[in-house]
């Protein structure tokens, strides 16, 4: 008579307070498993893209003779409204592309024989443009190249999308 | 030993937890959930903190080498070095892309984000969070100090920095 034990009633109800309390520990931590993954893909879209930037940024600031446009013309070419690959001379007299190929940035150190790529395989590279003005030395303006970049990273459902622009001014006098 | 105190001794031995000892183990649990939760909300608030200042530095230097390139020019074509620069002592807004300065009247105008082009400017698109504030200080008549303010809101804190450089007048 002492030890009675619990009612049917006393079990349902503990079971149904502690599965509702499983519950939202395990939906909490679920969210979490996916904010992390997302963060993960953001991070490395941000890497991958200064990365990027910064290299290019660097070479185009301290290059000359750029040929902006579709083809790679070593002829300097200027391309107000955009163009999706830069050609130019860097410092050490490397004729050097930079273009997009297949999602991801590819730079070239000869003239476009053999071209690598400057971003990682996870992020997809969607737009990358440069703005050239003052290219051929008869305009007596000196180079500026505007860069635009997007790119978007994709780990499971979550994608992170990130766009860069900067401006870099030809260091080296105009002639 | 009579049956009342068998009866006492075994309801004083199995007594259940009382009211208090309930709840300091209630808020003990819910104080190390909301800790792990607080911490994964930080680093969540935290990345896209610094999504924002990599976009920030570029944007702010992309303002810097316009003004470079401006001077260089205005020496090129012979005019005044700062010539086409007047009235950024009060701080003015660069549009890199349409090549216009304007003076800032009071406050500078949030930098719009157009998602057709990707392209940072003042024309098209909409507002990004962004607003880019570039002052000019001259002490001496040969040298200018830039300095590139970036400022944004997130999640209703104001964040901003900013990037300084020299000119001179290679002219001079």
């Amino acid at each position: 008579m002492f030890k009675k034990g619990f009612t049917m009633l006393e079990m349902i109800v503990a079971i149904g307070v502690f599965s509702i309390a499983v519950l939202l520990a395990v939906s909490s931590f679920l969210s979490l498993q996916s904010a992390e993954k997302k963060i993960q893909s953001l991070v490395n879209v941000q890497n991958n893209l200064r990365f990027a930037m910064e290299i290019m940024a660097k070479e185009i600031r301290t290059g000359e003779l750029y040929h902006c446009g579709a083809d790679s013309g070593v002829q300097p070419l200027d391309c107000p409204s955009g163009g999706p690959s830069l050609t130019f001379k860097n410092t050490a007299g490397q004729t050097t592309i930079y273009k997009k190929i297949n999602s991801s940035i590819q730079k070239s150190s000869n003239g476009g024989i053999v071209f690598q790529p400057l971003t990682s395989s996870d992020i997809t590279v969607d737009d990358l443009k440069f703005y050239v003005i003052g290219a051929p030395s008869n305009e007596n303006l000196q180079p500026k190249v505007l860069i635009a970049l997007k790119a978007s990273g994709r780990i499971g459902a979550s994608v992170s999308e990130f766009n860069l622009q900067t401006s870099v001014s030809q260091r080296k006098p105009a002639p | 030993m009579d049956d009342r105190t068998v009866i006492r001794r075994i309801a004083m031995s199995a007594r259940g937890f009382t009211l208090l000892e309930t709840l300091v183990a209630v808020s003990i649990l819910s104080l190390a959930l909301a800790g792990i939760l607080s911490l994964s909300a930080i680093g969540i608030h935290s990345s896209s903190n610094s999504a924002n200042q990599i976009k920030a530095f570029f944007l702010a230097s992309e303002a810097v080498e316009y003004v470079r390139n401006k001077r260089d020019n205005n020496i090129l074509a012979g005019s005044g070095w700062l010539s086409g620069l007047s009235g950024c002592e009060a701080g003015c807004s660069i549009d890199a892309f349409n090549d216009t300065i304007s003076v800032c009247a009071g406050v500078c105008p949030k930098i719009k984000f157009n998602s057709a082009t990707n392209l940072y400017g003042y024309t098209s698109g909409t507002d990004s969070i962004f607003t880019r504030k570039l002052t000019i200080t001259q002490s001496v008549a040969y040298e200018i100090k830039l300095s590139s303010e970036i400022s944004w809101q997130q999640g209703g804190i104001s964040r901003n920095f900013v990037l300084e450089e020299r000119l001179f007048d290679l002219s001079f």
